[in-house]
């Protein structure tokens, strides 16, 4: 495969310029599956309070492969021998087809719908071994569990991209097997799999890898926000290889460029958890959930919603155009064709507020850094987590005044939110670390005079401090009725709450 | 997530006591959980290795997230009756503890980590004594009658040559 090939056609990119592009990749994104992810906007719902959010990941499958183009080259550079041999241009593409297609798998509303299957798949699951004793299935804790992150490895986007790419009828896995790669290698490369690469690992799903170099800049860019000016071609231009331990890393003089890089990607969290988007998205993920539960809508579709996971297994087994519709879209278009039970008040106004862009409120805050390695929870938060409620409804001044004001309990939660720097895992600390723990494979390493050890070791480093503290933030939501005193009686019950807890 | 946090809380009570206070608590709690699953009942927990063997995070937050709420709501729940041979397994097991260790939780331990050494790190040759090597190396030092005894166990639940593919992240 000559060198030129990837250059056979050039895109141009709003965030890298022009991008070459070979043949096969053109023949991949001209698919209906890849062009999917045209119509899966990047950032979910951001969009409603960022309007320039509204780019897809479609142009950050693009621009991840540019990315991660450029860290094969320079790598090319400092005689890393896997992109030195005879087929270094076929490792090159194979690393470049991981990146295009590693958010193939996205569902619609891409990580919120996922979380929203994820949920359902979790729930489903639970009825394989435990059943109700009565009948009822009522929701009445329904944004609280929209509030929970849901843990489901069958619903994750990566095994969906997995499945798009090697089931039987897939015109991804015919175009890759006539060019002669595996796709279920490529999955492998994508999931962080390829025990055999740990460098794949590291260009693919590490701090520094080309999925994140490339939102880092392009969520900045799109939505207006101004923290991702960060030099990624300087950073990648000082990437190096450690021949000793056979990884990815890079030369002191980019600490400073790469220290900028982490903590722009904190400042990222401001736009996917920015109060309102996260009240948006947290109407959106229960909807979408109660929406695939709810077997009374059988609204006649040539395309009925989706149940569960194995349904949408056996739609893309006997259906391979079913895919191109699984997008966006396909959320708002069962929202408005929709109707939620009479019955219940909550699920029509959670659907009207959404459609009329009225957010749940955030009602409080608390957030502060923790220092990681307690798994508990800190006691300043535990008046606005998930006693909350227990304690309003145990309250009875407050029961009095919210019952008065109309506002029902089943309409507030409260939200946690964890925020790490660096690719350290939640609660670990970095000296807790183990020899070979995978977990600790994905930091960024720099390259000293003999062999590369971890930037957060280097007690020069501001990651050093930082690694070892999370930011834990918690707040509370709820549904309210537009222009009524709701919101203020609410936030005083709340705010009396937290003093008295306080003192 | 209710749902999910209350049947965790049914099947905790019923392999034992629901306790979480102290280490060798949370020691126990996730080795149980980890062999239930290997036995064939999915809670959708994945596990990587950690000091003392298999260990999910997800299953730390999941038993702090057990509250009032949620064993009130678990009173309306019940297990059902298919996993009733898995439970029972794992309570052979855990009563399968030899008399020479002080802690249940250092018995599932030994159990717990000789079943991920051979199933999910796949140690190399993942033979009895490939196995029992690298716990020392990991520096888990059971006397050979309690590794021979934890080996029988597995073997004797079936769990020896039973292929698992689901359970690590």
């Amino acid at each position: 495969m000559p060198e030129d090939d990837f250059g056979a056609k050039v895109i141009c990119d709003n965030v890298h310029g022009s991008i070459g592009i070979s043949r096969l990749e053109q023949a991949i994104i001209n698919t209906r599956t890849f062009q999917r992810l045209k119509k899966i906007k990047q950032l979910g719902l951001a969009s409603y309070v960022f309007p320039g959010a509204e780019h897809s990941r479609f142009a950050h499958s693009i621009g991840a492969m540019h990315v991660m183009s450029l860290m094969v080259d320079q790598l090319k550079l400092a005689g890393c021998p896997y992109v030195c041999s005879d087929d270094t241009n076929r490792v090159k593409q194979k690393l470049r087809l991981a990146a295009l297609l590693h958010d193939i798998g996205h569902y619609p509303l891409a990580h919120l719908g996922e979380q929203a299957f994820q949920w359902l798949d979790e729930v489903q699951n639970s009825t394989t071994f435990m059943e109700s004793v009565d009948d009822d299935n009522s929701d009445n804790d329904l944004l609280r569990s929209a509030a929970t992150k849901h843990e489901s490895d069958a619903a994750k986007h990566e095994r969906l991209g997995e499945l798009i790419l090697t089931h039987a009828n897939s015109e991804l896995q015919s175009i890759l097997a006539a060019a002669e790669f595996d796709p279920g290698e490529i999955a492998r490369i994508i999931n962080a799999e390829d025990k055999d690469n740990p460098f794949y690992v590291q260009l693919m799903s590490s701090t520094l890898d080309c999925d994140r170099m490339d939102f880092l800049l392009r969520d900045s860019q799109a939505s207006g926000t101004n923290f991702g000016h960060v030099d990624i071609n300087y950073i990648i231009s000082n990437m190096t290889w450690d021949a000793i331990n056979e990884r990815v890393c890079f030369l002191p003089k980019a600490r400073n460029a790469i220290e900028h890089f982490v903590l722009a990607r904190y400042f990222s969290y401001n736009l996917t958890y920015h109060k309102t988007v996260m009240g948006f998205e947290l109407m959106a993920k229960a909807l979408m959930y109660v929406m695939m539960k709810d077997t009374a809508f059988d609204w006649e579709s040539t395309q009925p919603i989706v149940r569960s996971i194995d349904d949408i297994r056996n739609r893309i087994a006997d259906d391979p155009e079913f895919l191109a519709n699984f997008n966006d879209e396909y959320f708002w278009y069962y929202l408005e064709h929709w109707n939620p039970p009479s019955e219940s008040k909550m699920l029509n106004d959670l659907r009207n507020s959404l459609l009329s862009r009225t957010p749940l409120r955030a009602i409080a805050e608390e957030r502060a850094f923790i220092s990681k390695g307690n798994d508990s929870t800190p006691e300043q938060f535990r008046y606005v987590s998930r006693d909350l409620i227990e304690q309003l409804a145990m309250n009875k001044d407050a029961s009095v005044l919210l019952k008065d004001a109309g506002v029902e309990l089943d309409r507030i939660t409260t939200v946690e939110r964890r925020i790490g720097l660096e690719g350290l895992p939640f609660s670990r600390r970095y000296n807790e670390r183990e020899p070979k723990d995978e977990e600790f494979l994905k930091l960024i390493k720099i390259h000293g005079r003999d062999e590369a050890s971890d930037l957060i070791a280097d007690k020069g480093s501001i990651l050093h401090v930082l690694c070892n503290y999370e930011l834990r933030t918690v707040r509370v939501y709820a549904l309210l009725d537009k222009d009524s005193e709701q919101a203020t009686v609410l936030s005083n019950v709340v705010t009396s709450l937290v003093s008295k807890h306080s003192n | 997530m209710r749902q999910k946090l209350a049947g965790l809380y049914l099947i905790l009570k019923d392999i034992g006591d629901f306790k979480i206070d102290s280490l060798e608590d949370r020691v126990f709690t996730q080795k149980a959980i980890y062999l239930l699953q290997v036995l064939g009942v999915d809670l959708r927990y994945r596990f990587s290795w950690y000091k003392r063997g298999p260990y999910c995070r997800d299953l730390t937050f999941s038993v702090y997230d057990i509250g009032e709420q949620e064993k009130s709501y678990a009173e309306r729940l019940r297990l059902r009756s298919r996993i009733r041979p898995a439970l029972d397994k794992l309570k052979e097991i855990i009563a399968k503890k030899p008399e020479d260790l002080d802690q249940a939780s250092h018995w599932l331990e030994l159990v717990s980590s000789m079943h991920y050494l051979k199933h999910i790190a796949k140690v190399p040759g993942v033979s009895r004594e490939s196995v029992q090597e690298h716990l020392k190396r990991v520096g888990k030092d059971f006397s050979p009658s309690q590794v021979d005894r934890a080996w029988q166990v597995l073997s004797d639940a079936n769990l020896i040559d039973k292929k698992v593919s689901s359970l690590v992240n």
